[in-house]
């Protein structure tokens, strides 16, 4: 039997090392256009599970369990992990788990709400951070 | 990977269930650093990444998530000065925060309920797995 995910994440964390990634996700929420745009910044412990394989489910087990109410048995938990992925891979792999469908899927407007830059393009003076957007 | 099977553990003079341990455990943490560019430091468990919402706002997802919404969140913030959030506090609200078994956002404030960024948010939460 598959050991449940938080196990597998405990144990990975005994044996590598973070990875501080080179990505953020820069993105508006269409649902909520006064807000400034939110920027997604990966986990070094997580990164370096996507990076080593073995220890993450499948995307789409996330997307299913998204829907599951409270109480009831989730997927996630005891998927087969699925094989190491590219940085790249994984920050594809984090828009689709933690940014909401509305954004990279179901969007059909024409501004571009989504994009991922290289960490030194995110400002390092918040100001006026309640006023960020997504350069078009 | 072995397993130790055991129904209490004691240290010869207290003697407690291993449910005590084991529903007692933080099942995430992280400690992020708020003002600059964002960052997630090293020493995380159970956690995907933080999405900076905005001034004061984070939202933390979790890898592995929990089993219902219920969970317990319990964060601080630190900094150096009343301008990098030693004198905040984090609140956290159900109604708006759009709390899901995958992820909840936490809101530093000043006390007088302004949003602010702290120099380092820190937070664990207790609760059942999925």
């Amino acid at each position: 039997m598959t050991q449940h995910l938080w196990d597998r994440l405990l144990e990975a964390k005994s044996r590598l090392e973070p990875v501080q990634s080179k990505y953020r996700v820069l993105f508006e929420d269409p649902t909520a256009p006064d807000e400034p745009a939110k920027v997604l910044v990966p986990d070094p412990n997580w990164m370096a599970c996507a990076l080593a394989g073995g220890i993450l489910p499948p995307i789409d087990t996330y997307q299913r369990d998204r829907d599951v109410p409270d109480g009831q048995p989730k997927e996630h938990p005891y998927a087969e992990p699925i094989d190491a992925m590219t940085e790249e891979e994984a920050i594809e792999y984090l828009v689709m788990k933690d940014i909401d469908p509305a954004v990279w899927r179901d969007y059909q407007g024409n501004r571009t709400i989504l994009k991922i830059v290289p960490v030194e393009l995110i400002p390092n003076d918040r100001s006026f951070r309640n006023a960020w957007r997504v350069v078009q | 990977m072995s397993t130790l099977t055991v129904s209490n553990i004691s240290d010869a003079t207290t003697t407690v269930g291993t449910s005590y341990v084991v529903n007692g455990s933080a099942k995430a943490s992280a400690n992020i650093n708020q003002t600059s560019t964002q960052t997630i430091r090293s020493n995380s468990l159970n956690t995907s990444s933080v999405t900076d919402d905005g001034t004061g706002l984070t939202r933390i997802s979790y890898t592995s998530g929990f089993d219902n919404t219920d969970y317990v969140h319990i964060a601080t913030a630190a900094g150096a000065s009343g301008s990098d959030g030693d004198h905040s506090f984090v609140p956290h609200a159900d109604t708006s925060g759009h709390t899901t078994t995958q992820s909840h956002q936490v809101r530093t404030s000043r006390h007088d309920g302004t949003r602010q960024d702290a120099k380092y948010l820190m937070h664990a939460t207790l609760g059942d797995l999925a």
